[in-house]
């Protein structure tokens, strides 16, 4: 038993060594005293049983964690990851803020990939199944997760959706996110990579107020492109704005409503299968 | 805005911490928080004992470390602070660059008080 925090010293190689492992090991502890420190510099070669006796009641002892806050979040999605890899399916997980046409976009894309890619969907949305209602009849099995209050699917929420939405022949699964530009960048769902949508009516510096999503994406979509002649939409500025915070991002301008573009767009999800 | 999922997420690790080491009682914790984490620092402030006060553990301090925007330029491998958020190099303008920080969310250290 390690007498600084009580766990069980000899399992925890840290203690012999916090400091070159700690970036290492995210999901270990491990841990040192400040007066050891001083007492031996920044070197680190005490024996766990030697400092017993000093060791005063109100002290204070500093634990390097060095671990992710969403660690319990990334192990399941790392699951879901082995799990799809497994069954060798692509997965996509499209984020973009409320209305941007991600329902939409999937609507189309099921219909175009019916017959010749077995598609599965998972949607998720604070509440209702709208979504889910209007993705169904199109040849491809759709799960709608209610996520509550939360703002963003999470990887157990996948999980659990994963066993009733897979079939034996999915090749490609796409995940709607909840409509939010922010939170879902941040939580990973096991996904081989994720998607931003960014609607032409929201503004070409969105890329830039947003950095999150947009820097993590693989592919950004342009939708809505048939409403351009209607807003002061400077598309060049825009795809400058996007590859600033995302040099080697792919690109996608497209309206799912006048189908310009959405070719592209299929072909790019034939070339991942 | 899931800074409060955030803080719950640091308040089951803390928790977790002090069920696996009976008779510390965690004083302080140490967060890194990138610039780009899509984490916003007051927030989160506001969230952390709201969070706390629903959990089993005591009253606790909080430290945010804001981490900020790093890139390596993969033309003149020159490592550059980024302004705002536009991924340049510092150095050369290229805009061939890898984030070397800014994207943390991590516990970085605990203070523990043991009884
Ligand atoms: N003009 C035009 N309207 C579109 C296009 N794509 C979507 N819309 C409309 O935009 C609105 C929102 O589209 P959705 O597909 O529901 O957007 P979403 O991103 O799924 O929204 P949430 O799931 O609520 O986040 C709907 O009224 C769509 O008909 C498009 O390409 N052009
Ligand atoms: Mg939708
Ligand atoms: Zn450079």
């Amino acid at each position: 038993m390690c007498k600084n925090c009580g766990c069980d010293a000899s399992k925890d190689k840290m203690h012999q060594n916090a400091h070159e492992h700690r970036h290492e090991h995210g999901g270990h502890y491990h841990v040192h005293e400040h007066h050891h420190e001083h007492e031996s510099g920044h070197e680190h070669h005490h024996e766990h049983g030697e400092h017993q006796h000093d060791h005063q009641h109100s002290e204070t002892t500093h634990v390097e964690m060095e671990m992710n806050i969403l660690s319990e979040n990334d192990r399941i999605a790392a699951e879901n990851r082995a799990l799809l890899k497994s069954r060798g399916i692509v997965t996509v997980n499209l984020i973009s803020s409320p209305g941007s046409g991600k329902t939409a976009l999937l609507e189309k894309t099921l219909d175009m990939l019916k017959g010749d890619v077995p598609c599965a969907v998972i949607v998720g949305d604070q509440r209702s199944d709208e979504d889910a209602k209007r993705l169904r009849g199109r040849g491809a099995p759709v799960t709608q997760i209610e996520t509550d209050d939360s703002c963003h699917l999470n990887a157990g929420q996948v999980a659990l959706a994963l066993e009733k939405t897979l079939q034996p022949d999915t090749k490609l699964l796409f995940i709607e996110n909840v409509g939010n530009l922010v939170c879902p960048a941040a939580f990973d769902l096991g996904e081989d990579f994720k998607i931003a949508l960014l609607s032409a009516p929201e503004g070409e510096d969105k890329p830039l107020k947003y950095p999150s999503l947009f820097n993590t994406a693989r592919a950004v979509i342009i939708t809505k492109i048939d409403l351009c002649p209607y807003l002061d939409w400077d598309i060049e500025k825009c795809r400058r704005y996007i590859r600033g915070v995302n040099p080697d991002v792919l690109l996608f301008e497209l309206s799912s409503r006048s189908e310009k573009g959405v070719n592209s767009w299929i072909s790019y999800l034939k070339t991942l299968l | 805005m899931h800074e409060l999922s955030i803080a719950e997420a640091v308040i089951k690790q803390l928790e977790s911490y002090a069920g696996t080491h009976p008779g510390c009682t965690v004083k302080k914790v140490t967060l890194e928080v990138g610039v780009i984490s899509g984490i916003d620092r007051s927030a989160l402030e506001f969230a952390f004992p709201l969070a706390l006060e629903a959990s089993s553990l005591d009253k606790l301090a909080l430290e945010i470390i804001t981490v900020p925007v790093s890139v390596e330029c993969r033309d003149c491998r020159a490592k550059s602070a980024v302004d705002k958020f536009m991924l340049k190099c510092a150095s050369c303008s290229s805009t061939h660059v890898k984030i070397c920080s800014g994207r943390e969310l991590k516990i970085k250290s605990m203070e523990i008080e043991e009884a």
